[in-house]
């Protein structure tokens, strides 16, 4: 029996059971509210499933791992600890966000700019990043399913998106338990890697001793070279310098504490004590997965301290779990990419599906329709949007690819001002807002041109400049509105 | 378990297209399986004719020129060159060519046996195609790896599967979507039937929709109306039955056919509170029903009783007590209902009027008699006045002291006549209003120095200076005076105490006299309204008498209650005095 056939069959009984979950709560939704935000009355359980599969994207499962396998335990100053903080600012929004009433951002910020241009821009916004952040989430499943299966990519892809639409149609209600599930298969990848890389282990020591001992190139003709003793290291023997970590908070702390598809798990809570609850269970979870997935980057570089030239630090794990673990073990590992990108594309999909349906399509037009009409709309713009996702992921430009990886910062740059500023400065005007939106992500594009050509492995991330623009001009023109206001 | 109507649809479908897709892929496998196998057994028989065809050319190429040996070895070395490594030649079970070292031996004997035709034989991990070539007596045999070619089988049989859950899931999601919208109008039904069952018969459900379904909601939207105006009839008819229960002045009380109680009415629940501590013949109020209801259903007649019931402390209460029997069907007996009322009032009343007409016809003959005796009794009194005054010289002391109690008791039998014509003779009385207080403290006055001689604690209480009553002032002076005066006449020498309670309510005001003199016997009390009936060595008998006629008078009420060696208690109600009556 061939490799790909043992792959075939793990992945043909989690396609039963993801179709399984996520046929039950098709027939929920009855409402536009309870599509997009479960009707505003989800329980603990279902949001922590949706709110921890959501967070651990393909980026979590795949990149986390390659990246501190080649870099080393600074990956975690880099990413997780910047995101674990951003859930900090998550649970400081909780209490005033839900008491706004609003239903995604751009309608908080109607509510509390009056402005239903900055709504609509926002909305557009949001669909425009999602859109291609589904892109790169098709992208990298579409890879590692064409590498496991041994099939062309285009069908890979086209087997990720037709899940993808599967989960996204039944709504958030119905995507909360295939998310459940898919946390599972993720949890379970994670606790066999470790268990694996553990078992191989003989003691913490000399765990530390032979990650002190590698040395040299992670992956063949890979520009980064590891210095000896420096793989355990904070800034990994000097290739990370301080103000780079510093900035990787205002792209990724501040970028997931903006990021709309954990706001909307905010809104669609019962009440606020259980939204409070989701973040606080949520990243204790989130901390135990990510010690599973330290553990498998440092002893995956430990046990096999380089290999051999691969496209993108995206495809370590599965180059090493190939050839490190037996075919179901890499099996299982497979399912567990699978889980946390299409748990992730789902959700992304719903959130640019809300976006146009609340903040575009509710906004201009004004013909009232019953619920049936506006829950067949939703359906079909889920459609669309994941079709155009699809069709930019089978040959997705160069340009595009770089832009992902900046939506956080671009998320940071343009959201966080106008949403926390106006949550908790009574000041904050409609021309602040826009203003620092504006001027947050010019800095950003222009950092990034200045900074092109750096030849530092770790630049200063464009977001950075980007954010304390952003809330320098949101101060400085919500003041002058002010002062202005006064004198009239 | 509970299978929603939406997975009943869906499942049957959903099982009918995984058991057509499993199989499809199960006999595309075994078809394209033993395609690929006979098109590579075809592929080898032609490999093998066309070695064959090479060695008969060779053979007849050469002639006799070469030794046959040389020929084989010639032969040999070409099909090597040609064919390497799936060529295996054997001569007589020996191999001449290849390398047969994976073939197990029994494999080796079965491609050695003399057969014309090609024989297909599978071995280990390998296809073979052998043929006896008796002209050489040699066997070719050709082989080809199974596990390359199976891979490529199943290389190419993935995208099946592959296809087969594409199109499973689209069929899911297909079915899931269908169910859902067949079912959602049976879904919105069965919430709406929720709500109805829930007691909300106000709403109506909205399908837009011409088939059968919206023809069911649209009679349901009618059962609907006409269940909404049935409940709002029958809730008219409960109320006002109810209304009839809770207002109507007759305890009603509802049995089962075991004689359970099953409801009662407000009216039941406060003769049943009232009479708590009441008995009948032993027994109390509840048990006395249930004695009437087990005598109804034992007799299967409706029954009639006034009961008696009495206090402790001497109370009485008269309960007019009927049952009768409910019939559910034509002759079944559903249940009993037991209605019952308090007519001690009306007893009272009742007793109030016999009272009077005895103390009426009394007083007429009383009068009559004591008219007739007036006048001779008058002669009488004079002639003895003037026998005395002829006779006085001659009467010595003891018949001149004969003389003057004859005239004494005729005075005496006089002032009898004149209470009986003060008591035959109608009073007509002139009610004023009269400012009780300055009434009760002028009367006081009256009867201050006999209560300090006698030593009686006396008190009122609850008197206000601005209370009123409605009566004649100088009858009402007659009545009260004549109570306190019995009062004080019963009262014991020492510890005396006399309290006057005033009770007011809307309309009357009462006052309660009350002593802890001699008190009545229970005999007597029946009987102290009579005229002559006195218990005095002194009195003629007719103080009450009159003190009753006066309270009839003026639109009064006197009840007593005493018990013997422990005190009385006089209840004097009129009528409350106010500026209505004023005006």
């Amino acid at each position: 029996m061939p490799r790909s056939y043992v792959f075939l069959g793990f992945f043909f009984f989690y396609s039963i059971a993801l179709l399984y979950f996520g046929k039950t709560g098709y027939s929920e939704s009855e409402t536009i509210d309870d599509f997009f935000i479960g009707g505003r009355k989800m329980g603990l359980f279902a949001l922590v499933s949706t709110f921890v599969a959501t967070w651990f994207s393909a980026a979590s499962m795949q990149g986390l791992p390659g990246s501190i396998y080649v870099y080393g335990f600074t990956i975690v100053l880099y990413s997780i600890i910047p995101w674990i903080i951003g859930a900090g600012f998550l649970y400081l929004l909780t209490p005033k966000l839900r008491a706004s009433g609003a239903v995604s951002i751009p309608d908080y910020f109607n509510k509390r700019y009056q402005s239903k241009v900055l709504q609509v821009s926002t909305g557009l916004l949001i669909i425009f990043n999602f859109v291609l952040y589904i892109v790169i989430q098709i992208r990298g499943f579409g890879i590692v399913i064409s590498e496991f299966l041994e099939i062309p990519y285009t069908l890979a892809i086209v087997i990720v998106y037709i899940f993808i639409l599967y989960t996204t149609f039944g709504g958030l209600l119905s995507l909360a338990k295939s998310d459940g599930f898919n946390f599972i298969v993720i949890c379970i990848g994670i606790f066999l890697g470790t268990w694996i890389i553990i078992f191989r282990m003989d003691s913490l020591s000399a765990f530390i001793n032979q990650a002190n001992e590698v040395e040299g190139h992670a992956i063949e003709g890979f520009l980064y070279y590891t210095p000896k003793a420096s793989l355990l290291k904070p800034l990994a023997g000097g290739a990370m310098t301080l103000i780079s970590l510093v900035s990787a908070f205002f792209a990724w702390g501040l970028g997931l504490a903006t990021n709309p598809q954990y706001t909307v798990r905010i809104i669609a809570a019962k009440d606020t004590k259980t939204a409070l609850e989701m973040i606080k269970r949520s990243v204790v979870i989130l901390c135990f997965t990510y010690i599973g997935i330290i553990i498998i980057g440092l002893g995956m570089r430990v046990i096999m301290p380089s290999i051999k030239s691969v496209d993108s630090i995206d495809s370590v794990l599965t180059v090493v779990i190939s050839s490190m673990f037996s075919t179901p073990i890499s099996g299982i590992v497979m399912l567990a990419i699978m889980a946390a990108a299409i748990s992730t594309a789902n959700s992304q999909l719903l959130v640019a599906a809300s976006s146009f349906i609340y903040d575009v399509f509710g906004i201009v037009s004004k013909k009232q329709r019953s619920s049936d009409v506006l829950l067949m709309i939703s359906r079909m713009v889920v459609l669309i949007v994941g079709s155009l996702s699809l069709i930019l992921a089978i040959s997705p430009p160069e340009s595009l690819l770089i832009y992902g990886g900046y939506i956080w910062g671009v998320f940071s740059v343009t959201l966080l001002m106008p949403l926390y500023g106006g949550l908790f400065w009574r000041d904050a005007t409609t021309k602040g807002a826009i203003w620092s939106m504006i001027s947050g992500m010019t800095t950003m594009i222009l950092f990034y041109v200045i900074t092109y050509n750096s030849e530092r492995i770790f630049k200063i991330h464009p977001s950075m400049p980007g954010v304390i623009v952003s809330a320098l001009v949101f101060y400085l023109v919500s003041l002058q509105g002010r002062v202005k206001a006064n004198e009239n | 378990m509970k299978i929603s109507i939406e997975n009943k649809i869906s499942i049957p479908f959903l099982t009918l297209f995984i058991v057509s897709l499993t199989i499809v892929l199960w006999s595309s496998f075994q078809f394209d399986y033993n395609y690929v196998m006979s098109s590579q057994y075809r592929q080898m028989d032609e490999k093998l004719k066309e070695v064959e065809m090479n060695l008969n050319l060779r053979r007849q190429g050469t002639g006799q020129l070469e030794s046959p040996d040389y020929l084989k070895e010639q032969m040999i070395r070409d099909l090597q060159c040609i064919y390497p490594g799936d060529l295996l030649i054997y001569e007589k079970g020996v191999l001449l060519m290849g390398d047969d070292s994976f073939l197990k031996r029994d494999d080796i004997e079965k491609l050695n046996t003399p057969f014309n035709n090609y024989d297909h034989l599978t071995a280990s991990s390998y296809l073979l195609v052998s043929k006896y070539l008796e002209t050489m007596d040699w066997s070719l045999v050709v082989l080809v790896d199974k596990r390359e070619l199976m891979s490529y089988f199943y290389e190419s049989y993935k995208y099946n599967i592959l296809i087969g859950i594409i199109f499973l899931t689209l069929a899911l999601q297909f079915t899931i979507m269908v169910s859902a919208n067949i079912t959602k109008p049976l879904r919105v039904l069965s919430k709406f039937c929720d709500q109805i069952s829930g007691g909300d018969y106000n709403r109506r459900i909205e399908l837009k929709r011409k088939d059968e379904i919206g023809k069911l909601a649209e009679a349901l939207n009618q059962m609907l109306e006409q269940l909404d105006a049935s409940m709002t009839e029958l809730i008219y008819v409960k109320n006002y039955n109810q209304d009839i229960l809770n207002n109507i002045e007759n305890g009603i009380i509802t049995y089962d056919a075991h004689e359970e109680q099953i409801s009662k009415n407000p009216f039941a629940a406060m003769i049943e509170t009232q009479l708590e501590n009441y008995n009948f013949e032993g027994h109390s109020f509840e048990k006395s029903l249930k004695a009437i209801i087990q005598r109804t259903k034992e007799q299967n007649l409706s029954q009639y009783q006034l009961y008696r019931f009495t206090h402790e402390d001497g109370d009485v209460k008269f309960i007019d007590v009927n049952t009768s029997i409910m019939r559910s069907g034509e002759q079944a007996i559903g249940g009993y209902i037991c209605s019952f009322k308090d007519i001690s009032e009306q007893k009272k009343v009742e007793s109030r009027i016999q009272r009077l007409e005895r103390l009426a016809s009394t007083g007429r003959l009383a009068a009559g008699v004591a008219h007739e005796i007036r006048n001779p009794l008058a002669g009488m009194r004079a002639s003895i006045q003037v026998l005395n005054k002829r006779l006085k010289s001659d009467l010595t002391g003891k018949n001149e002291m004969m003389f003057l109690r004859l005239i004494q008791e005729i005075d005496r039998i006089n002032k009898l006549i004149f209470d009986l014509l003060e008591y035959a003779k109608r009073y007509k009385a002139e009610p004023k209003c009269l400012n009780l207080y300055s009434k009760l403290n002028e009367l006081l006055d009256l009867i201050e120095s006999e209560l300090q001689s006698r030593h009686i604690q006396f008190s009122m209480e609850n008197l206000k200076t601005d209370t009123m009553i409605f009566v004649d002032s100088v009858q009402f002076s007659q009545i009260v005076l004549n109570i306190l005066k019995n009062a004080i006449e019963a009262s014991p020498s020492e510890n005396g105490k006399i309290v006057i309670e005033i009770t007011e309510s809307e309309f009357s005001v009462i006052l309660k006299i009350t002593d802890n003199g001699s008190g009545i016997s229970e005999e007597a009390l029946d009987k102290i309204f009579d005229p002559f009936f006195t218990t005095k060595s002194e009195g003629t008998g007719l103080g009450l008498s009159i003190v009753h006629e006066l309270i009839v008078e003026n639109e009064g009420e006197i009840d007593v209650k005493s018990n013997e060696h422990e005190g009385t208690e006089v209840m004097l109600k009129f009528k409350k005095g106010s500026e209505l009556i004023y005006g």
